[in-house]
């Protein structure tokens, strides 16, 4: 990314492996910020040219337009199920499957635990951010004790509808995943080590290693009705509580 | 001035994280509207810029690059 010039160099430049367009996303919204981390670390291991990005279904669903790189769209929490296809067929393409909160952990919870439990050589992405974005901000698995969203208007009562899950820690229990790690957005530090967890995860992939899972505890400003720094603030404050940074295995 | 920020104005979505996250606060957001109807991340004072690149890599939208002058 160290573009030399004459008299200046970029510090910071436009990746390679990102489309330069304007996204759909709202204002502040971590998935921005993921995609462009997820870019940098393609084109860092240089696999631009043999990445395959699955999307979701949630509002990361057109992530395939603003990655420079082959895509397939997979349906509602099937990410791993297609992202396991896609693989097993081309064995050297570098596949990432990308999902939110509902996606993974709800409608998808079953191909998500399966193909971790398979120890598929793919790479998942999860954003958690605590609610369904593109639907209109209903309460997801990882919403928040006493969250307010569009279907628990009282604050999600954990007697009445469950915990928030961990996804971490449930594929933690399997013996196949070779790296799990939560990591944030929520400030600059945090979004660095973000993206040195994505390009682990990528880089057992290409090592052959087997199943690399890096969940992102993300914003949605919107749905939350917060402004977006307000967000992070919340990230910090509410999620990393209850879902605690850092490394679960890195074999 | 050792380097500085370069922001696509037009593609700024006004979400000011960049703001939050510049560790001199050298980032503000505009007086006026970009075509997105949202006043936009503009830097104040370039002199200040340390070039770490955190507005950059902060932006959800790729609006902004850094760039760091050679020296001599
Ligand atoms: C089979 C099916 N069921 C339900 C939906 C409606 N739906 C679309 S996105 C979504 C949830 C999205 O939430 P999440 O995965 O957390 O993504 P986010 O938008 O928060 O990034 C749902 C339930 C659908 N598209 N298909
Ligand atoms: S609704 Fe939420 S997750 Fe979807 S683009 Fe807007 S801020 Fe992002
Ligand atoms: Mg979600």
């Amino acid at each position: 990314m160290e573009t030399k010039t004459k008299d200046f160099k970029y510090v910071y430049d436009k990746p390679e492996a990102l489309v330069d367009k304007v996204t759909h996303y709202c204002p502040g919204c971590g998935h921005g910020i993921v995609h462009k981390l997820l870019a940098e670390v393609i084109d860092e291991l240089g696999v631009r040219e043999k990445a395959i990005i699955v999307a979701p279904v949630g509002c990361s669903v057109l992530i395939y337009d603003y990655m420079n790189f082959d895509g397939c769209e997979a349906s509602h929490g099937r990410a791993p199920a297609v992202a396991t296809g896609l693989k097993r067929v081309n064995p050297d393409s570098i596949v990432v499957a990308y999902q939110g909160d509902g996606d993974l952990l709800a409608i998808g919870t079953g191909e998500a635990i399966h193909a971790a439990n398979r120890g598929e050589n793919i790479t998942t992405i999860f954003i958690n951010n605590a609610i369904y974005g593109m639907t209109g901000g209903q309460m997801a698995p990882t919403t928040m004790e006493k969250q307010i969203t569009a279907t628990t208007p009282y604050g999600r009562d954990p007697m009445d509808v469950g915990f928030p899950i961990r996804g971490c820690e449930l594929l933690n229990t399997l013996e196949r995943p070779v790296f799990i790690e939560r990591c944030s957005i929520y400030d600059f530090k945090n979004t660095l080590k973000t993206k040195k967890a994505i390009k682990k995860g990528i880089k057992n992939q290409i090592e052959g290693r087997g199943y690399s899972f890096i969940e992102v505890l993300s914003t949605c400003p919107t749905n939350w009705g917060m402004k977006p720094q307000e967000a992070a603030n919340w990230v910090k404050d509410t999620m990393v509580p209850y879902y605690p940074l850092g490394n679960f295995r890195d074999n | 001035m050792r380097g500085k920020p370069i922001i696509d104005t037009a593609k700024c979505k006004g979400c000011e994280l960049c703001n939050d996250v510049c560790p001199v606060n050298i980032m503000a957001m505009s007086d006026t509207f970009n075509k997105q109807g949202v006043q936009y991340a503009v830097c104040i004072d370039e002199e200040k810029c340390t070039t770490c690149g955190a507005c950059a890599i902060i932006c959800p939208d790729m609006v902004i690059k850094v760039i760091k002058y050679e020296q001599g």
